[in-house]
């Protein structure tokens, strides 16, 4: 946890210089223009999804011309089928796709032919605090007399799991909606919110670009609310040490997959599936778009050698006791 | 009043701090995002001190409770369930100088209250057009320091509040139904579909010959249409086609909220629904800041907050609608001093039909003296 302080201290220091500035009017009335063309442009695709079963409703954002729509996760829950209401009242169906329920990240598909109005995607990982961002949604439902209500505002920080958190107001039924930088790019998707008007939270679209294949596919995987204490949470199967920067194993039990597929204790973890891994934190967070059983390549550096190993994941609960023996 | 929304419960899921861990916002996170807002209200300065000359604070026993707008001689408008109720009235006039202030007029409907200010001395605000704006147009609601009290955006152009300026045929339809054409399932007495001859069973196929694909896109259209209008309806009844002519009465629905929903609202004004034409914006403002005139970045007051009305809306009278408005002259009302005035209480709650009543009530009598 300590770890993970000192990196966000890293990053806001290292921004620093990088949060917009706004030093006249003139730089507000060049924000206002850019705000105004994203709400122009994306409102028609920022949807109501509403459950056939349940008539609980949230919102969405269709990121295809073939109408993928990008949605959260506890909106989906339970339903195999969404009604979609469109800002002009046109009502159509979306089957309900995957979700990667630790990022509170889900997928539904349009059915019919399109072509459907769409945004593109963007970054998360390079936003930085303070930058100005755009968030739509249908807040408390959709409502016949308005269109999807713009609400304004910045990053405030980054939180676990990619989630991001800014001072756009957000409440129940804009879960799903779609948070827009200032190029009208999909950054995030709402998720929940503190009673605090500054804490709002958003599921980080890179997130969902690491999860996208299974999503797309239909696997439903992961925990809303973290992911530590869950037994199905997937894990090579050995005991870290991070000292100095240096993450290591301390213990690779014999029976566990990290074993089979070679790694050995003194091993220093440089990355997995293809990022690079600091300290246990985020390791596990890359870990949360895979599954037990997935298969992920660890490369890591023995003496002077570096050397890539393919481990089959396993679930904490079924190597857990082997980290005690 | 049994309904079409009273059939099923609306629930809208939005997780709350409890089920995920919400984080704290870092102290560095924090002075960086404070040091930016800083900049931002700096740049707004250059609009926010060009309307400070018109904006006053409304105190009663020394607290402050709204602020209110000047429309020159000598006289200030500001939200009249939040003021008119209230007693030992006081404003500071730009000398800072305590002016009472006393009720002479009102305008009920948009409710605002007229107050007599004598001596204050101020220009009256000049309105602007609402219709220059557009939704994602920056907005600042000014302190009668000169500074910003907030910004944001315009969320929702104009609009009416009032259910009964919508559309309503009076008829149940399934919230699944799905494909083309919906399934009445049943009719309200005396209502429109009643009048126009629909019976439950009948399949509502087309509005003003558009298709339509379930209870949403019904809903939409309807309430869309004006009261009194006659949409051409084409109706399928055992397989033959009719076309029917409703006349559209006033919508007339109760609307539920979870308790959840309201606790995440926060505080809200007493009187914050019923207006035939608002801006909503994101400008996040106190029950206590109503009457603050809003701006535009190029410092035109194109309305006066009339109220705060949850998490993410703030509602304010447009500048055109205000113009209109105080070129009619208000309500009289012959205040009575030393007249016994009970305090309003705040409250979370929403406002019921019959609080509002009871609250117009309250104003009719003062309107009337008593």
């Amino acid at each position: 946890m300590k770890t993970l302080i000192a990196i966000l201290c890293l990053t806001v220091s290292g921004v620093l210089n990088a949060a917009p500035r706004i030093e006249g009017l003139s730089d507000l009335r060049a924000l206002e223009r850019k705000v105004k063309a994203v709400v122009k442009d994306q409102t028609d695709a920022t949807i109501s999804l509403v459950s056939p079963k349940s008539g609980s409703s949230g919102s969405g954002v269709i990121v295809s011309a073939d109408g993928l729509i990008l949605t959260a996760a506890h909106v989906t829950a339970g339903s195999k089928e969404m009604t979609v209401i469109f800002p002009d009242g046109r009502q159509e169906r979306a089957r309900v796709l995957g979700a990667n329920d630790t990022r509170d990240a889900s997928m539904a598909q349009l059915i019919g032919a399109g072509p459907w109005p769409f945004a593109e995607i963007g970054n998360s990982d390079e936003l930085v605090v303070g930058d100005f961002v755009v968030a739509m949604g249908h807040p408390k439902g959709f409502d016949p007399t308005r269109r999807p209500p713009v609400r304004f505002g910045r990053i405030m920080t980054r939180g676990e799991y990619g989630f991001i958190t800014t001072d756009c107001t957000v409440v129940g039924g804009d879960s799903g909606g779609p948070l827009f930088d200032l190029e009208g790019r999909v950054v995030g998707i709402h998720s929940h919110i503190a009673k605090d008007r500054k804490i709002n939270n958003h599921a980080g679209i890179s997130g969902y670009v690491r999860s996208w294949d299974k999503m797309r596919k239909g696997d439903v995987w992961g925990r809303l609310g973290g992911i530590d204490r869950d037994e199905k949470r997937p894990v090579l199967g050995l005991v870290l040490s991070n000292e100095n920067s240096v993450m290591s194993a301390v213990k690779v039990p014999e029976k566990s997959p990290a074993y089979a597929a070679g790694l050995r204790v003194g091993d220093e973890i440089l990355k997995v599936a293809d990022e690079i891994v600091d300290d246990p934190t985020e390791m596990r967070d890359v870990l949360i778009d895979l599954e037990p059983g997935d298969e992920v390549g660890v490369a890591v550096k023995r003496g002077e050698e570096r050397k890539t190993f393919i481990v089959k994941l396993a679930a904490l609960g079924d190597v857990y006791e082997l980290y005690l023996r | 009043m049994k309904t079409i929304v009273s059939k099923f419960i609306i629930l809208i899921p939005l997780l709350v701090s409890g089920q995920m861990r919400v984080p704290q916002i870092p102290k560095e996170d924090l002075a960086l995002t404070n040091k930016q807002a800083i900049e931002v209200f700096g740049a707004l300065r250059g609009v926010s001190h060009r309307c400070k000359e018109v904006v006053f604070p409304i105190y009663s026993f020394r607290s402050r409770i709204a602020y209110g707008v000047s429309i020159g001689k000598d006289r200030v408008i500001a939200k009249a369930s939040e003021v008119a109720i209230q007693a030992n009235l006081v404003t500071l006039s730009k000398e800072n100088e305590s002016v009472r202030l006393t009720v002479i007029g009102a305008y009920p409907d948009h409710d605002l209250v007229v107050l007599s200010a004598p001596g204050l001395g101020a220009p009256a605000a000049q309105w602007s057009d609402s219709s220059t704006l557009e939704e994602g147009s920056f907005l600042t609601a000014i302190r009668p320091d000169g500074e910003a009290q907030a910004m944001g955006v315009l969320s929702v152009h104009e609009r009416s509040l009032r259910q009964a300026d919508q559309g309503y045929l009076g008829v149940a339809i399934d919230p699944r139904e799905m494909g083309e054409g919906v399934v009445i399932s049943s009719v309200f007495k005396d209502s429109a579909a009643h009048k126009a001859g629909i019976i439950p069973g009948d399949t509502l196929l087309k509005i003003k010959g558009k298709i339509v694909k379930g209870y949403y896109e019904v809903s939409t259209m309807l309430r869309r249409l004006k009261v009194g209008e006659k949409p051409e309806l084409l109706i399928v009844r055992e397989g033959k086609p009719r076309l029917v002519f409703p006349t559209l009465q006033p919508r007339r629905v109760q609307q539920y909220e979870s308790r959840r929903m309201k606790s995440m609202d926060g505080e809200q004004n007493r009187v914050r629904s019923n207006f035939s034409n608002v801006l909503q914006s994101d400008m996040e403002l106190g029950v206590e800041d109503t009457g603050l005139p809003v701006a535009d970045l190029e410092g035109r007051i194109v309305g006066v907050v009339i109220a705060r009305a949850g998490r993410i809306s703030t509602l304010i009278l447009p500048g055109e609608e205000m113009r209109e408005l105080l070129s009619k002259e208000p309500q009289e009302i012959d205040m009575k001093p030393n007249r016994p005035i009970r305090r309003t209480r705040r409250s979370a709650e929403p406002m019921s039909n019959d609080d509002r009543e009871e609250l117009l009530r309250k104003l009719q009598d003062l309107l009337e003296g008593g």
